[in-house]
């Protein structure tokens, strides 16, 4: 069972913006968001990680990853 | 859906993503281990350098996620601060995502340091006893049995004797001539 699980944002209409998104970009990049969540969902403590910044206000964060 | 079904359901989608999905576990995976055996071992990247005889910037690309060009000899050298074992095999696509989808917390891709190391305590070398009675040679079959160890996905050998009774038929044949 991992730390930390991702839900998808669904919007008063019912749309999954999150999946959307997802399913739009190229293969390559569906790969590194992927991994890139996974690696997050084992970590205690996302603090100091390259893939995740505090955007300070509301508990809003970022998450970053580079693909292609 | 497990986790597992999903994961192969993204897998038998395409070639291109089998294969960017690959790259990405080497790329992010690696980088993100390196980063907490160096926390479990309470290493700066400073003394992880010193320790892998590396310098300090190629332990800080290391664990880079997005750094992605890490050669086999930096990680040997890092394998070698750590004192442990690294291991680099081509595998099927299922042994990679019954791991990915197994693998749950940070905890799992810690590794013990050669000293510490307890597989050897748990682990003896598969044999075979045998012996001679009246210039004929008995052997009794041993087999391995996987058990958990470190980690969960691993089975290592252990081995047992498979039929006690065959054996005590045995001796007492070999007993009896």
């Amino acid at each position: 069972m991992a730390v930390w699980r991702f839900m998808d944002y669904c919007s008063p209409a019912g749309n999954k913006l999150i999946e959307e998104w997802y399913l739009d970009i190229p293969p390559e990049a569906q790969a590194e968001f992927d991994v890139t969540l996974k690696s997050l969902s084992i970590r205690e403590n996302w603090r100091g990680l390259s893939e995740f910044d505090n955007l300070g206000r509301n508990g809003l964060c970022e998450i970053r990853f580079k693909a292609g | 859906m497990s986790a597992l079904s999903k994961l192969h359901d993204k897998l038998a989608r395409s070639k291109q993503y089998r294969e960017a999905f690959v790259a990405s576990v080497v790329k992010r995976m690696i980088p993100t281990q390196i980063s907490i055996l160096r926390k479990q071992h309470d290493y700066t990247q400073a003394r992880l350098a010193k320790e892998s005889n590396l310098t300090q910037g190629v332990i800080s690309r290391a664990e880079d996620p997005d750094y992605g060009n890490l050669t086999v000899n930096t990680l040997v050298r890092i394998a070698a601060g750590f004192d442990c074992a690294f291991i680099g095999r081509f595998v099927p696509f299922s042994e990679l995502a019954h791991w990915y989808a197994n693998l749950g917390t940070e905890t799992e891709l810690r590794v013990p340091r050669f000293d510490e190391d307890l597989g050897f305590i748990e682990r003896k070398e598969p044999r075979t006893a045998s012996m001679a009675t009246g210039g004929v040679e008995i052997s009794i079959k041993m087999e391995a049995e996987p058990y958990l160890g470190f980690e969960r996905s691993i089975t290592r050998p252990r081995p047992r004797i498979l039929d006690t009774e065959s054996l005590g038929t045995i001796t007492a044949a070999a007993g009896g001539r």
